[in-house]
């Protein structure tokens, strides 16, 4: 047993050290993970938590489709999501189709050494995601392969991504590590651009019965490393609230509540990024229809 | 060598017997209606000879034969000057009794700071000269026979050197100003000429011709230079004769003074004849002094002065600079060019170099804009500067140096003939230029409508800081160029980014966002 759960922990721990690609769409998905803070890489069997560690999708019970839309950066750029899960024997299969759109985008020329607007233009970024998590004996591994789409202006990208996941529980304590982003994504104009790694480790603390407390390390190739911690805090059995505050060196707090009121459950969750503005997502769960 | 040596001992040993030799003054002002005592008979004990002050055709300080006014009196070599000035202070007709104080001029030795007053002058050349306005240089005299300062000079076309007051104004052959230096109504003052360099080096300073393909050009080559000599050979001088070339300088129509020069202490009179100048309307422009401390010197500490120091570089002031609460500006004052006698051209250095360069200043921006109110002149200037050491005003740089270009960007705007670049643009909002962008980057575009600095943070797609980007932005229409690489140098995918701009200047800050597309 104690064999299964070190080989488990040393699967994590050689993920995370491992270079590999995922696309981070994660970030335009949950709400209850952003929420958190997006600290959910351990945050075990939670449909929400698999847009960042395919692995977090064992545990789910039966099936459920989630809908989530959200307005980003005082509505500069739109997103919404669609996914559905669902369980069978040992293994857990999500699908999710993230969409986000930044319309109304400044298309411009230089004239005579100023900007001028000659009109304007979107940029529409999905990606069809398929995962599927295993169940083992203590641990759960993950796996998912998503295929990218991009069109901004005239032009297109597409191209494949892959990411893996895995996360251990021991007693109140658990520890997740995914890496994601692993692919390429080709251009109509020509360009060939290598999706940067970005990887997270993560632990998972039940410091009470209806408290659970989040932390983990994220890094990418071209940006600084982070931190984010989250928690959620069951206040009945129908309401819970998260917080979370991601990138504790340039920290954005987030706050959500969760309603539970079975096969439905309401997500919000909102940001205020000091920089960028207001975010505010909204989600719709339903469990159990299927 | 030896020989040099001596010779200098001799020279320096001579200076300081032509200070040392001069009578102790005293100035006292009579009582209104009082009379001064005037018969050798009546003059009180140690005092050898009593001058009353009888120059002044409207300043305050009046003749004292008019029944109020001022009194100098000369103290014989013997006497106990403390018991003297107990003696006077008993005299029932007098208001008050002072000892008069001196005055040196504010020199200090050439650094290895080189200047050019080239960055002064060409900005402020895109000011037309108007009309001509009369700098008063009270100092050491000018060589106004210098080839660069002959046409500079003020000339009085209605006095002849022929030893009568020709124009009534009670100064007798005042033809190319006047010298104050121990001035006395009762004889013929000396030609005005400068013989020890310092009027000379300021005249050119403000005021060297730029027309004449020769020598230098000064920073308004189009002003009248109002030669008003008080100090002697050696730069030495005292307040009495500084109050009375002060109030010359006024009722002869001088709309700016330069004083680079000063004292530790100071008379009621020469507070006097300041405030006389500015209750005319006159800019009273002085040097703060070359101890390199807080130390006070007068007229530069009087309310209502603008006191120069000097800066070395564009950040930093000169070591020797006096600094403190009365310091208004800094304008560059090491190894400075100018004019000296005899059609010398030479460096000097000191405050009083900073002072002149603002008085060419001032007389340009009153050539260019005749109707500028003193209050307008300094409102103006203090937002002309660049900041440096604390934000805001400090004692060390006062306002901070002096931008002649952002001068320039101002009286224009003051006089609605700003001809920097305009755009419909709403000042602040950011547009980035070409947009998308591929390899060959893009460009920031943002109005402005003053001097301060542009700040560009660009995140992605999630919000993660990549890039921040800042330089600084001229009143008018500014880019800011950007690769499309992170902080770290790396090329960024394509895709969109979120962009905030931050237009800070020293009267507002503008934050704006927009978004960007790299699609190469």
């Amino acid at each position: 047993m104690y064999s299964i759960r070190f080989s488990a922990i040393a699967v994590v721990i050689v993920l995370f050290f491992s270079v590999s690609y995922a696309n981070s769409l994660w970030e335009l998905g949950s709400v209850q993970s952003f929420s958190k803070g997006f600290a959910v890489t351990a945050d075990t069997g939670k449909f929400d938590s698999a847009y960042k560690n395919p692995a977090c999708l064992s545990g789910l019970s039966g099936n459920i489709i989630q809908s989530s839309y959200a307005a980003v950066f005082d509505n500069q750029a739109q997103n919404s999501n669609f996914g559905f899960g669902v369980t069978y024997s040992d293994l857990t299969f999500g699908l999710f189709v993230p969409v986000s759109i930044i319309p109304n985008i400044p298309e411009t020329i230089d004239n005579a050494g100023q900007a001028q607007q000659i009109g304007s233009f979107s940029d529409l970024k999905t990606s069809p995601t398929l995962a599927v998590s295993k169940s083992f004996s203590g641990f759960s591994a993950g796996f998912n392969v998503a295929y990218l789409y991009q069109r901004v202006a005239q032009h297109s990208g597409s191209g494949l991504s892959f990411g893996l996941g895995a996360v251990t529980t021991y007693e109140k304590i658990s520890l997740g590590a995914s890496v994601q982003n692993i692919g390429q994504l080709s251009w109509t104009t020509g360009r060939k651009e290598t999706l940067n790694p970005e990887w997270s480790l993560g632990l998972g603390f039940k410091a009470l019965p209806q408290l659970k407390v989040l932390a983990e390390y994220q890094t990418t190739q071209d940006t600084t490393s982070q931190i984010n911690t989250g928690l959620e805090w069951a206040l009945n059995d129908s309401l819970k609230g998260c917080a979370g505050v991601q990138n504790l060196s340039n920290p954005q707090f987030s706050v959500g509540i969760s309603l539970d009121a079975e096969p439905l459950s309401v997500d919000f969750g909102f940001a205020q990024d000091k920089q960028l503005g207001s975010i505010y997502k909204m989600g719709l769960s339903v469990r159990n229809l299927l | 060598m030896k020989w040099g040596v001596v010779l200098l001992s001799f020279l320096y040993a001579g200076m300081l017997c032509a200070v040392e030799t001069e009578p102790t003054l005293f100035i006292a002002k009579l009582k209104s209606g009082a009379l001064a005592a005037q018969s050798s008979s009546q003059l009180p004990q140690g005092i050898n000879k009593v001058t009353p002050i009888n120059f002044s055709k409207a300043g305050q300080i009046q003749a004292a034969s008019e029944g109020s006014g001022y009194l100098v009196y000369e103290s014989s070599p013997s006497a106990n000057l403390e018991i003297v000035l107990k003696i006077l202070q008993a005299q029932t007709n007098l208001e008050y009794v002072e000892k008069v104080y001196p005055i040196q001029v504010h020199s200090a030795s050439n650094s290895n700071q080189m200047v050019s007053t080239l960055a002064v002058v060409q900005p402020l050349s895109a000011l037309a000269e108007n009309e001509s306005v009369l700098v008063a240089v009270i100092d050491s005299g000018i060589d106004y026979t210098h080839p660069d300062l002959s046409q500079s000079v003020y000339q009085n076309l209605n006095e002849n050197i022929n030893g009568k007051d020709d124009d009534g104004n009670r100064f007798v052959d005042d033809k190319w100003g006047y010298q104050f230096y121990r001035y006395n109504p009762n004889s013929i003052s000396p030609n005005p000429i400068d013989s020890f360099g310092h009027g000379t080096h300021l005249a050119g300073i403000i005021g060297a011709q730029s027309s004449n393909n020769t020598g230098m050009n000064g920073i308004n080559g189009h002003v009248k230079l109002l030669n008003t000599s008080f100090l002697n050979g050696f730069g030495y001088g005292n307040q009495v004769d500084a109050a009375k070339a002060i109030i010359y300088s006024v009722d002869n129509g001088a709309r700016v003074i330069n004083c680079s020069w000063g004292y530790s202490d100071y008379n009621t009179v020469l507070k006097e004849a300041i405030d006389y100048a500015l209750s005319k309307g006159v800019i009273v422009v002085a040097s703060s002094g070359n101890n390199g401390s807080t130390a006070t010197q007068y007229p530069a500490s009087f309310q209502g002065v603008l006191s120069v120091g000097s800066n070395k570089s564009a950040s930093e002031k000169s070591d020797f600079s006096n600094y403190g609460p009365q310091l208004f500006i800094l304008l560059p004052g090491e190894n400075v060019p100018s004019c000296l006698p005899k059609n010398g051209y030479g460096t000097k250095t000191g405050t009083s170099q900073s002072a002149a360069m603002l008085t060419g200043i001032i007389s340009k921006m009153l050539s260019y804009k005749p109707n500028l109110t003193p209050q307008e002149v300094k409102s103006l200037l203090q937002k002309s500067t660049q900041d440096i050491y604390s934000p805001g005003r400090d004692d060390f740089s006062g306002y901070g140096v002096l931008d002649p270009s952002k001068l320039v960007y101002y009286l224009k705007s003051a006089s609605n003939e700003n001809t920097l670049r305009t755009t419909a643009t709403e000042v602040g909002k950011p547009l980035n230029f070409p947009n998308p962008f591929g390899s060959q980057g893009t460009r920031f575009g943002v109005q402005s409508d003053d001097f301060g600095t542009l700040t560009v943070r660009i995140f992605n797609r999630f919000g993660a800081l990549v890039q921040t980007l800042q330089q600084a932005v001229n009143p008018g229409y500014n880019t800011l160029f950007w690769n499309g690489s992170s902080d770290s140098q790396k090329e960024l995918s394509n895709g969109t980014y979120f962009y905030v701009t931050e237009l800070s200047t020293s009267s507002k800050t503008i934050v704006q966002k927009n978004r960007l597309t790299i699609l190469r």
